[in-house]
């Protein structure tokens, strides 16, 4: 993700990302997490329209492995869904920050609030080697 | 007993960069790389597997077969000398304490392949039931490994390290074959559903032999399996892993495991219980999703309209192979009729699935067709 107008990107806690650009935000996982999931089969994504809270359950990611809740690390309205990962599940192993993203949101203002509680790329990379 | 038991080829997945994992006070490889690609590698060319955690017992002396005729529930008087068996440990009460393979090695000469999670139980119980017979029990556990090689080019492969005529071997055989890794115990069968042998091997053998039919199995594209792929090649068969599918809760009949369980048998442990009550509520079926969606353990199963539990899932997956959730599940005997729609609730969606009966996909093995 490198368009210029983007906020840095920035990671939950929960392993999730999330790029801001404007009123739009872009949410996936993150590398480490898709490391820890192993082969993704399938992405459960929810349906555009739906009035997300920071923290509330996006949709869930199933490995052979296991099954694991995706929350949103921002609040607002999906508007577009990944509908390649319906058929390509494997692009969350693959490309996690590009071709493998999630959801988009539209958001109303990404306040401090909303951005308080996720970590710059740094703090994110330290927190995901003590955590595993 | 210590949660950090070690195969003799633990520094080799160590150096294979395989994801460890404890299964039941076993270090064992989960998957080496990509769980689908190892099942695939299986199903398309060549898989290594490191099984040293089965238990290992070997039975003998002049009451062998009586003695195992007595304590298991398929009939070991059929079973000709370099022959396998799968049969189950049952109870008193006619339930299941585990599922085992027989190899008839001699006459007189059992070794009894069962799961690591009831190595302890077993060895008390078979201890117990030998009192009465003239036989010896030994756990050889601890000196031999078990290395499964499984996949359609698995005789070109291990026939490289033997001079027995491998292609000789009907499935369920065993032979004890020479080579250069001391004596080897070679069964053709395995748990994948592909054609495979297991190989037993002294412990000092073990990363030795391991290695060679890796790098020799390099011209057919073989890669070492973790326990993951294990399961879901298992699981798209619809073969039965003890404490999760079967336990000591089931009689055989609700498992689909009649044809292990011969009642026709004079007598066996369990037969007096299994013959005044061989009635059971729920009954083993396969699920195959016709929806999105992969089944995992524990889920409920609903009636075709979603409205009563009828069930639960005992183990469940996606089929890489068919690229469905499947499942085996137990629902109410009178419901389970093949081809029926249920409901599978997957956290809270209900999605259609079809009751049939496993395994989930036909492997064709047309070299021990040849031998049959």
């Amino acid at each position: 993700m490198k368009k210029n107008s983007s906020s840095p990107i920035k990671f939950a806690k929960s392993h999730e990302w999330v790029l801001i650009t404007k009123n739009q935000a872009l949410i996936g996982i993150s590398d480490h997490a898709q490391n820890l999931l192993g082969d993704v089969v399938f992405v459960d994504l929810p349906p555009i329209g739906k009035e997300l809270n920071k923290g509330d359950i996006i949709g869930n990611i199933e490995s052979v492995k296991t099954v694991s809740d995706i929350f949103s690390p921002i609040s607002g309205k999906v508007s577009e869904v990944n509908g390649n990962l319906t058929n390509e599940p494997e692009l969350v192993n693959s490309d996690p920050y590009e071709k493998g993203w999630l959801v988009k949101i539209e958001i109303d203002d990404a306040n401090s609030a909303e951005l308080s509680g996720l970590m710059g790329q740094d703090d994110y990379k330290k927190y995901a080697n003590e955590s595993s | 007993m210590s949660n950090n038991l070690k195969t003799a080829i633990y520094d080799d997945h160590i150096k294979l960069g395989a994801k460890m994992v404890n299964f039941h006070n076993w270090q064992m490889p989960l998957y080496y790389n990509s769980i689908i690609k190892e099942h695939l590698n299986v199903r398309q060319h060549l898989g290594l597997f490191d099984v040293s955690h089965m238990g290992k017992f070997l039975v003998t002396g002049k009451e062998g077969e009586d003695f195992l005729y007595w304590l298991t529930s398929n009939n070991i008087k059929k079973l000709a000398p370099n022959k396998a068996q799968y049969t189950l440990l049952l109870n008193e009460q006619g339930t299941i304490l585990d599922d085992l393979t027989i190899l008839r090695i001699e006459p007189n000469r059992f070794i009894l392949i069962v799961n690591a999670a009831n190595l302890a139980t077993d060895l008390a119980h078979i201890q117990k039931q030998a009192d009465k017979y003239q036989v010896k029990l030994e756990n050889i556990s601890d000196n031999f490994s078990l290395i499964a090689l499984q996949g359609k080019q698995s005789l070109d492969l291990l026939q490289k390290f033997v001079d027995d005529d491998l292609s000789k071997m009907p499935y369920y055989s065993v032979i004890t074959a020479k080579s250069k890794f001391n004596t080897l115990t070679i069964s053709r069968l395995g748990y994948t559903g592909e054609d495979g042998f297991e190989i037993m091997v002294e412990n000092q053998q073990a990363s030795l032999i391991w290695r060679e039919l890796l790098t020799e199995g390099e011209k057919y594209a073989i890669a070492p399996v973790g326990l993951a792929a294990r399961d879901t090649l298992r699981l798209e068969m619809g073969y039965l892993l003890y404490g999760q599918d079967i336990d000591i809760t089931n009689n055989p009949f609700s498992a689909n495991l009649r044809w292990v369980t011969k009642m026709d048998k004079e007598d066996f442990l369990g037969k007096e219980s299994l013959s005044k009550n061989d009635s059971f509520a729920k009954k083993l079926v396969g699920l195959i999703c016709l929806d999105k969606g992969i089944p995992r353990t524990n889920y409920n199963v609903y009636d075709s309209i979603g409205k009563d539990i009828i069930g639960k899932v005992t183990s469940g997956n996606i089929s890489p192979i068919l690229n469905k959730g499947i499942a085996l599940a137990y629902i109410n005997v009178d419901l389970a009729k093949l081809g029926d729609e249920v409901k599978l609730d997957l956290r809270g969606k209900l999605v259609n699935a079809k009751i049939v009966r496993p395994p989930f996909l036909q492997i064709d093995k047309p070299l021990l067709r040849k031998l049959s």
